[in-house]
């Protein structure tokens, strides 16, 4: 009996081994490894390092640059975050009522999502464009502005500039999460609703949103993450400037590691993001269990 | 050894087998031709069709000259050179033969000891025949460790002969003469004057000439800060009053923008390399015969100065072949070779070597006879050029030339003046304390 336990244990072990040594090296070794990193002084091109211990997040900590990264990295989140879901909601919206070309339409609402970012951010830069840009060409004609506006090159323009592209590239996701949740919502709740008289305001308001709360509160915690450490799309629209307008933690990690070189100090800053990001995380968990304990 | 021959079918399909068999077998044979024959890794960031093409055959005749040899062309851009550069050496597993790498990398690279000895080069090319700034700007310790393989100067400045003429005026030759341009040439949707104002690379390296021509260094010879000094702020002073005549996105401009804006007639005056002349030609033809060139005008009782990247050649510490990646740079400075590859943007990359600047064949090309004064100036301009690596005769090479560099804080002063409207005065101090920082670090 003992004997048949232990075999299964192990046979129960064996099984879970590939997993176990997947997510070592995958995960727990370059976390392990930043965690050194981000200990040492290591130059990036010869990874000559020496043990320096706090020092990196000592002079982080003291760096006004590092301040404004983080500060600029909250509100690109807050922000991107907030525009894709009420974008994301609102087309989910229009999606799932019903409209002519509905299915050519969800088809074509995943565009800037599947655009590679590059791409993306190449059309937007034209658009942008101080001296060609159609978007100051439009407004030149229409005549609200007398001169063409350099919407990446002061502030807050760059800013709300990318949140703007940020929201326009990232807001499909929203829109498949929210949309598959609101085809599940059973039609018999709008049906009761109508017949004691409830407005579509109403029905939105009681029945709907309270139906999305599960899938948007997971929505909401993924793109946080995902835009926290967002790095491409901003560093090829603005490159974090102007002055450092919108740089944010990942570009700052960049920069600290591959121009400066100094890929402790970057390592140092990753930590310091993964330390922001630990509380998304435990919001996530506690949340993910909220949801498996109601069911929704 | 299995080859294909050797390999049974079994019923119609091959067996598994034979298929791994076969391909061993392949990968085998390739391996057996390879022997004896060394392929040198070269990398660059000019790829564009012209410059590859010329690669091309400038490698073909190498390659046909030393049948044990052919050549691998990699490429990298200007952005990700540190990044690859960093993986490469990390992997062991560097190039043969670097090239267009600007001086102040190739002084991080020399900080670190990453280099190989490039006197044999310098030697067989002929030390006395390239310009004496462009082959002591990699002399390090005695010893070369690298060659400017071309060069080209943005402290030029481009201008429109019909907007100057028409403003009733001359080209500028100081700062003060530029503004008054400046101004007067900002009509319609025509700005008067293009500089770079974002956090860039063209940034900084104006900054650097800024800073020179108004009598000023960045590093004093003795190794101190000299960046806090009044030339610093009369540069920030004459930026601050060019601004309002730039385009509006100036503040993120770097140079692809800075070109754009003169090439396509909307900026008056920019400064930039001989570039514009293929870029005018070919995009905006009709202003081809109204576009000129001038020495960056420079602060009155300043003096004139130029700034320059003087692209090199080097070999990288760990490279496989260093003999023969010595025997491939020594080719690329032969007359035909370096010709051709200077002329895929003619104007634009000017030589290294007296003998090359000097000959007519340079000038065989329609571009370059129409522009062949502005063409002379410039290959004087270069000749006479530096940059932070050394800042003059009596500085010492900078090894934190690079570091200075790329922390952006030459840039970052510029923006501190005309983006956060901080005072001359306060940014040279902050720039200074950074620079500073960086020297200690």
């Amino acid at each position: 009996m003992a004997r048949g336990m232990r075999r299964d244990q192990l046979t129960g072990l064996l099984l879970v081994a590939p997993t176990l040594l997947f997510f070592a090296v995958l995960i727990l070794y370059p976390l392990g490894q930043s965690l050194v990193l981000s200990l040492h002084r290591t130059s990036t091109l010869t990874l000559q390092s020496r043990f320096v211990g706090l020092d990196n997040f000592r002079v982080l900590l003291a760096d006004p640059e590092f301040t404004q990264a983080f500060i600029n990295t909250v509100i690109w989140t807050a922000g991107a975050v907030v525009l894709q879901l009420v974008c994301g909601i609102g087309m989910a919206l229009l999606l799932h009522g019903s409209l002519v070309g509905r299915s050519l339409a969800r088809g074509i609402v995943l565009f800037p999502y599947l655009l590679p970012t590059a791409v993306a951010v190449l059309v937007w830069r034209w658009l942008f464009n101080d001296l060609y840009g159609y978007l100051n060409y439009a407004l030149l004609a229409a005549g609200l502005i007398t001169h063409p506006l350099a919407w990446l090159s002061h502030m807050p323009d760059a800013m709300i500039s990318v949140i703007l592209v940020g929201a326009w590239k990232f807001f499909p996701f929203v829109v498949i999460a929210v949309l598959a949740r609101l085809q599940s919502i059973p039609d018999a709740l709008y049906e009761a609703a109508r017949v004691d008289g409830a407005s579509r305001f109403a029905q939105f308001r009681d029945i709907t949103l309270p139906q999305l709360a599960g899938v948007l509160s997971i929505v909401v915690l993924l793109r946080a993450i995902w835009d926290f450490k967002e790095f491409d799309l901003i560093y090829l629209m603005t490159g974090g400037g102007p002055a450092n307008g919108t740089e944010t933690l990942p570009i700052l990690v960049y920069r600290e590691a591959f121009q400066m070189l100094k890929f402790g100090r970057g390592a140092a800053v990753s930590v310091a993001m993964l330390l922001f990001m630990l509380l998304f995380f435990l919001v996530y968990f506690r949340v993910n269990r909220h949801l498996e304990a109601t069911g929704r | 050894m299995v080859a294909f021959s050797d390999m049974r079918r079994s019923g119609t399909a091959l067996s598994r087998r034979g298929v791994l068999a076969g391909a061993a077998g392949l990968a085998m044979a390739g391996r057996a031709r390879a022997q004896g024959k060394t392929t040198l890794r070269f990398w660059t960031s000019q790829g564009a069709p012209p410059q590859m093409a010329a690669w091309k055959a400038i490698f073909g005749r190498f390659e046909q000259a030393n049948p044990q040899s052919s050549v691998a062309i990699e490429l990298y851009s200007d952005d990700d050179i540190w990044t690859k550069l960093s993986a490469a050496f990390a992997a062991k597993n560097v190039p043969d033969l670097i090239s267009y790498v600007q001086a102040y990398t190739v002084a991080t690279l020399a900080d670190n000891d990453l280099l190989e000895p490039f006197d044999d080069v310098i030697n067989a090319v002929g030390a006395e025949n390239f310009y004496p700034t462009m082959r002591d700007v990699y002399k390090f310790k005695g010893h070369y460790i690298a060659a400017t393989f071309n060069n080209q100067t943005s402290s030029n400045l481009w201008y429109r002969t019909d907007l100057l003429t028409a403003a009733g005026l001359k080209p500028p030759t100081t700062w003060d003469e530029l503004v008054v341009a400046a101004k007067a040439t900002t009509k319609g949707d025509i700005y008067g004057n293009t500089l770079p104002f974002g956090r860039t690379s063209m940034t900084s390296t104006m900054m650097v000439n800024f800073v020179h021509q108004a009598g000023g260094l960045i590093v004093n010879p003795d190794g101190s800060v000299g960046f806090n000094s009044p030339a610093t702020v009369a540069a920030l002073e004459f930026l601050s009053e060019v601004f309002p005549y730039a385009p509006p996105g100036a503040t993120n401009y770097s140079w692809g923008d800075v070109l754009n804006s003169f090439v396509t007639g909307r900026a008056a005056m920019a400064p930039y390399t001989g570039r514009p002349i293929a870029m005018v030609a070919a995009q905006n033809p009709k202003i081809l015969d109204s576009i000129s060139v001038v020495g960056y005008p420079y602060m009155k009782d300043g003096r004139q100065a130029f700034d320059c990247a003087f692209n090199s050649l080097f070999i990288p510490k760990g490279a496989a072949h260093v003999a023969a990646a010595k025997q491939l740079a020594i080719a690329l400075f032969q007359k035909d070779n370096n010709i051709q590859f200077l002329n895929t943007a003619p104007g634009h990359n000017l030589p290294s070597l007296k003998t090359i600047g000097d000959d007519p064949a340079l000038f065989d090309n329609s571009l370059m006879q129409k522009f062949r004064p502005q063409v002379e100036l410039m290959i004087r301009n270069t000749a006479a050029a530096r940059n932070l690596v050394q800042e003059t005769d009596k500085s010492p090479y900078d090894l934190k030339a690079g570091d200075i560099f790329n922390s952006g804080v030459l840039a970052e002063t510029v923006q501190d003046v005309v983006v956060n409207k901080m005072s001359p005065k306060q940014a040279a101090a902050k720039g200074a304390d950074k620079i500073a920082s960086l020297l200690k670090a």
